[in-house]
């Protein structure tokens, strides 16, 4: 499984948002589309969400299409971390 | 314990008017924790080791240990007659970031486990609503933070959250730069030894803060079996599979690693906030340079990259910050 992870800009609001991700999660290879925490009330945290993508997904493909929505300020892949 | 000793915890703790850092939030992302490890129970505040959207990726278990490891440097039941002793009695609020499935390795050639970047994205958004005190990270990696894990660090130093993380293991390979010790506003800990010279995988950097004891330092594992991880094997596809596991020890160990040495700066940060008046991450990491001890391989520096401002005295930190 895949990670991308997502910040819609802050004048967004969250119907438009949850309208985002569900049009999202019907995306081919998105298994998933959720916020991080859907019920925070810290503004940052509200607007961060992530998509989870079936190993053989076109990763790229669904990045251009989030970085393409006028919604989105920020679509990336998290760095890998792992123990020190 | 050689790195207690060298730290001077019994004298720092021995001083006039030390206070215990009970109600200081001490967060530990890592992976996972055995509460019940007689040198650990009644000691965690808070154990969350499930994400909601994805109930099924990790266990209560703490496979690996390394939490478990890095949870009793910090904190283990002091003067108990068992084990060890931590260095300080803060709350531990624990956070499991790893799920239980190993991934293959493309560099080591084995399967390894990886932090879930879902989870750990969760635990630092906790950490952030919760405003935890002091978060230690004995994690890292190469990659830059992408916009959501940047976003989370700025917000949670922002609070006045003081932040540790190691400096990562990889000397030997030109210590690469290893985030989020490289965030700025983040405490960087690298490893010394019993000599106090710098462990020999403990990277060098601008961007270290200051040094600890990171080299045979014993400390916690759960009491139940687990492995770092598998050999990799290849399949009759042709593709690697899972082979033989990776053993680690039980019940307790010495391990070495920058892992090892940023609980001892995140404890000592507890420490610090328990017997002054509240400060920021700037000014814990002032304090923690200021009365560190300048070691032999720095000569006559002020700050050295193998060394930042020198090795973690814990008695200068609790007497003259």
């Amino acid at each position: 499984m895949q990670t991308i992870t997502i910040t819609f800009r802050a004048e967004v609001p969250k119907p438009r948002r949850e309208a985002v991700l569900e049009a999202m999660a019907r995306t081919s290879g998105v298994l998933k589309a959720s916020f991080l925490k859907a019920e925070s009330d810290h503004p940052e945290i509200a607007r961060t969400a992530y998509l989870s993508l079936a190993t053989q997904a076109d990763v790229e493909a669904v990045l251009t299409q989030l970085r393409q929505l006028p919604e989105i300020e920020a679509a990336s892949l998290p760095a890998q971390r792992r123990l020190m | 314990m050689w790195n207690l000793a060298k730290i001077r915890w019994a004298e720092a703790r021995a001083t006039a008017g030390y206070q215990e850092p009970t109600t200081i939030r001490v967060a530990v992302l890592d992976t996972g924790i055995e509460r019940e490890h007689p040198d650990l129970v009644g000691r965690v505040t808070s154990y969350t080791h499930q994400h909601p959207d994805i109930p099924d990726a990790s266990g209560e278990r703490d496979i690996i240990g390394h939490g478990t490891h890095v949870a009793g440097t910090i904190g283990a039941v002091i003067g108990n007659e068992v084990g060890i002793n931590g260095i300080c009695q803060c709350e531990l609020h624990i956070w499991k970031i790893f799920d239980d499935v190993p991934d293959f390795d493309a560099f080591s050639q084995s399967f390894v486990y990886f932090v879930d970047p879902v989870m750990y994205l969760w635990a630092l958004a906790d950490c952030v609503e919760q405003r935890v005190d002091v978060v230690n990270l004995s994690i890292g990696g190469g990659g830059q933070p992408d916009h959501q894990e940047q976003l989370l660090f700025d917000t949670l130093l922002a609070n006045g959250t003081t932040v540790v993380a190691a400096m990562g293991n990889e000397r030997q390979f030109g210590s690469p730069t290893s985030f989020p010790a490289a965030i700025a506003g983040v405490i960087a800990v690298g490893a010394t030894k019993l000599n106090d010279s710098v462990a020999s995988f403990s990277n060098r950097g601008n961007h270290i803060a200051l040094s600890a004891p990171g080299v045979a330092i014993w400390s916690t594992l759960p009491t139940q079996p687990g492995q770092f991880g598998f050999e990799a094997i290849v399949g009759p596809d042709g593709q690697p599979r899972e082979g033989k596991a990776e053993r680690r020890e039980t019940d307790y160990d010495a391990w070495d690693g920058t892992s090892m040495a940023t609980p001892h700066v995140a404890a000592a940060s507890a420490v610090l906030l328990s017997n002054r008046d509240r400060m920021n991450s700037a000014a814990v990491r002032t304090q923690l340079q200021a009365t560190a001890d300048r070691v032999p391989g720095m000569g006559d520096a002020e700050f050295h990259p193998d060394y930042g401002a020198g090795r973690l005295n814990l008695l200068r930190l609790v007497s003259e910050a």
